[in-house]
């Protein structure tokens, strides 16, 4: 009997929850070949349920002939009188064998299901035929790049240690064993995770917090920070920075306030820039573009749904104005205006935080003038506003002249947007503010 | 002396606690507290998806946990039971004002009417220390402190009172936790109780656990002075002032060591992932989907003016196989005398019924589908397979 197995995929079949679907492999082989003097045929016997019962009867399998198991997969569901119970394995191993079909009597101590137990670690992995049939696997997220695995070669340890790396769910293949024959340890589990290894404290000591830490729970606008965050972290960022003199805008500004029809209008940079760029969006349409989850296609659209990060006392949140194009800059700051009530009032609506396709920071309302902001995925840009400074400038006539300047950090997706486009953007953006009468030409 | 606290629940607690386990020495007794929860739900499935979320996430290790909660009327099946076979289905909307709702738990047993005058408690425990005895007693226990009422407990595990059931009983057990949970009929509407559950023979063949009737009786017969408020505290505090793992009174200077009680919401934003299961338990799939496979049959009498031979009054029988809440099979058998002539446009009837789910809306689709249908006997044939549905 030829010996190859190498590596397999780990497959649970549902029973009511979906749980982990584990990948640890290189090739899919759906050939065992069984290995009389390695593998080990056990008859998992069905343990005592206690309350003195005898049988139960089997009322669902979670397994089939053939499935792989790891220790504490659910087995099969068993009842007795009034106790529904979840037997799980204690092996990992492949399910040779079920004794019973559903509803038949299953008497305690006899066997319930055959396992075929993995042999021991040791063995070292001769890959004589490799047969590359159809994939066992439901996972499609399959590394192209070969993986060389710890799994089928020695990873040593005994199962409490297996259950608790488990429990953190830890790849063992990524600790280092420090016992005999590179066995890896409990205490290298912890000192992987960064527990001290003391029996004491190995006992719950929950919080128990020292006075005046403060533990709270992440729930809510941080809860859904966390998520998106951590989705951002595959994103490759890029950034491109320039600043942009606002002297001019900074008096149209004042002027309009002046008008008298617009006396009551809260009028900020914001819409401005907001305008400046959706016509720069118009010029540059892959910068209002989504990707999808797997970066295979590109979404052109036709929108400018654009987001603004704000701070409300909820935490970070990016209500959008949609269809910037449309708007002009008066109805954009009465949206906006509306959106910053509600992030004062924690009321936004799904609506208003769905369907972005590009976001602006205006960080600057707090401070700062350099800043890497993170992209929301799926959009592919964003720019964020340094605080505005009065700075020393030279004009045409080599003079000295006092300038408004302000910081535009605009950060993209480099899988995308190359920087010749991320920059040919910002330069129409930067023009249309500081040429502000060019914003209304564009209209 | 009030430990009743409305503390903001520290989630975050739980949830480390979650992630560290005793590999060690085994738990002992004096280091286990106790907590009773109060859940400010009165819907099922939100309660159940809060036992449920409890079961799988939080580590009873150190901390046993007594569920204390409310419904608002509703029958609840056994996790293998069949529901056309234990309640009233078609009915239960109208009973009450509100109607009354179907939902399915997760642990075994029978089917239970839950309205506001019945008190649910879980005992929530790691699994090796799973003791439905014990659990039992303390209920006992605080009835007869506080009431003078004495409940004797049956060989079945149920409580009874002169003969009568007061209470059902269920449990889960898995790794590594446990729980066992009842009912407590304080002061339940009877007559909605047995309209609910209410069965006729439907023709209905299945393996599914069916549940066994016994007669009942409300506490507040046989003491006018139990109500379930009153329980809520008298069973606390009993549960409180015992030890975790013998049944012998610690009395109060114990029950103030514990962790006392705490009314819980079952949020998402406490219980993160609770919405998920609360909507896994109203779903189809989970309600009408879990039934074990069963066959119904029943039996139409032909009317006279659609035989052709009239001397052999026979009798149209269907028998439908429905797996997983979906209609397989279905099989006629067909009188010799409602053969002839015309019978084969029904068959597209009755196939297109396969991999449908079992319930009427589905015949009300194909009826439009196939247009008018054509004949009398078509009509007959359809409208006794409706039958067959509609009065389950």
């Amino acid at each position: 009997m030829l010996l190859s197995r190498e590596i397999y995929s780990f497959l649970k079949s549902a029973g009511n929850n979906s749980k982990l679907i584990f990948t640890k492999k290189r090739e899919v082989f759906t050939n065992f070949y069984t290995c009389a003097n390695n593998a080990a045929r056990v008859s998992f016997k069905l343990s005592d349920i206690g309350e003195g019962i005898r049988e139960v009867t089997v009322k669902e399998w979670f397994v089939k002939v053939g499935d792989k198991v790891s220790q504490f997969d659910e087995i099969c569901e068993v009842q007795s009188d009034k106790a529904s119970v979840t037997i799980t394995s204690r092996y990992d191993g492949i399910i040779k064998k079920l004794h019973y079909e559903i509803d038949q009597i299953a008497p305690v101590g006899k066997p319930l299901v055959d396992i075929e137990v993995e042999g021991d670690e040791t063995e070292e992995p001769a890959p004589t035929e490799i047969e590359n049939k159809d994939k066992k696997s439901k996972e499609e997220k399959i590394a192209d790049k070969p993986e060389h695995n710890r799994a089928n070669e020695e990873i040593l340890c005994i199962p409490s240690v297996r259950r608790l790396a488990k429990e953190y769910k830890l790849n063992l293949s990524k600790i280092k064993g420090t016992g005999k024959d590179g066995r890896i340890l409990k205490e290298d589990i912890l000192k992987y995770l960064n527990i001290e290894s003391d029996e004491a404290q190995m006992q719950i000591k929950p919080s128990k917090p020292t006075f005046g830490d403060k533990t709270e729970p992440i729930k809510g606008f941080q809860k859904a920070m966390v998520k998106t965050m951590t989705a951002s972290l595959k994103i490759p960022h890029f950034v491109y920075g320039d600043e942009i003199v606002v002297t001019k805008l900074s008096q149209l500004r004042k002027t309009v306030k002046k008008l008298p029809q617009s006396k009551d209008v809260k009028l900020s940079f914001m819409p401005f820039f907001i305008k400046a760029a959706s016509n720069a969006l118009q010029r540059y349409p892959i910068i209002n573009a989504t990707v999808d989850e797997n970066c295979e296609n590109v979404t052109y659209k036709t929108e400018h749904n654009i987001g603004i990060a704000m701070d409300t006392k909820m935490g970070l949140a990016v209500p959008v104005i949609k269809n910037v194009q449309k708007l002009s800059i008066i109805e954009i700051s009465n949206e906006l205006n509306r959106l910053i009530t509600s992030g004062r009032d924690g009321t936004f609506s799904t609506e208003d935080l769905s369907a972005g396709t590009f976001t602006i920071s205006n960080i600057g309302a707090i401070g700062g003038t350099y800043m890497k902001p993170v992209i929301m995925s799926p959009q592919l840009a964003l720019i964020a506003m340094g605080a505005s400074q009065i700075l020393p400038r030279f004009d045409e006539f080599n003079n000295v002249v006092a300038e408004e300047i302000l910081h535009l950090s605009g950060v993209a997706d480099h899988r995308i947007v190359d920087g010749a486009t991320m920059a040919r953007f910002v330069q129409v953006l930067k023009k249309q503010i500081e040429n502000p009468y060019l914003l209304f030409l564009n209209l | 002396m009030a430990l009743v606290q409305r503390n903001i629940f520290k989630v975050s607690a739980i949830l480390a606690r979650c992630n560290f386990r005793t590999y060690s020495t085994p738990v002992e007794e004096k280091d286990i507290k106790k907590s009773v929860f109060i859940s400010q739900s009165k819907d099922i499935f939100a309660n159940l998806a809060l036992e449920n979320w409890l079961y799988k996430n939080f580590d009873f290790t150190n901390h046993h946990i007594l569920m204390l909660w409310q419904n608002e009327p509703c029958v609840v099946i056994g996790r293998h039971q069949n529901p056309w076979l234990e309640a009233n289905i078609s009915e239960l909307h109208n009973i009450t004002e509100q109607g009354v709702k179907l939902a399915r738990r997760n642990s075994g047993g029978g089917t239970v009417f839950h309205d506001q005058g019945n008190l649910n408690m879980t005992f929530f425990t790691a699994r090796n220390r799973y003791n439905r005895k014990y659990n039992l007693e303390i209920i006992t226990r605080a009835l007869f402190r506080e009431f003078g009422v004495k409940l004797q407990i049956s060989p079945r595990e149920d409580l009874t009172l002169r003969d009568c059931k007061v209470s059902g009983t269920a449990a889960k057990l898995g790794r590594p936790s446990a729980y066992h949970h009842c009912t407590l009929l304080v002061n339940v509407n009877k007559l909605c109780l047995s309209q609910a559950l209410q069965k006729l023979d439907v023709g209905i063949q299945t393996n599914a656990t069916k549940s066994i009737k016994s007669k009942i009786m409300n506490l507040c017969e046989e003491n006018p002075k139990v109500n379930v408020k009153t329980l809520f505290k008298a069973i606390g505090w009993e549960y409180l002032r015992t030890p975790a793992l013998t049944i012998k009174d610690g009395g109060m200077e114990l029950a103030n060591t514990q962790k006392g009680f705490q009314m819980i919401n079952p949020t998402e934003q406490w219980f993160p992932g609770i919405e998920e299961m609360k909507d896994e338990l109203q779903s189809w799939k989970w309600l009408y989907g879990k039934t074990p496979k069963f066959t119904i049959s029943r039996s139409f009498t032909v009317p006279e003016n659609l035989l052709i031979n009239t001397d052999v009054p026979d009798d149209l029988k269907i028998a439908m196989v429905v797996e997983n809440g979906k209609i397989t099979d279905v099989n006629l058998f067909v009188p010799p005398g409602l053969v002839t002539g015309g019978f084969s446009g029904d068959v597209n009837v009755i196939t297109s019924l396969i991999g449908q789910k079992f319930s009427e809306d589905v015949l009300d689709n194909l009826e439009w589908s196939l247009g008018a249908l054509v004949s009398d006997k078509d009509k007959f044939v359809t409208d006794c397979v409706r039958q067959v549905m509609t009065s389950v």
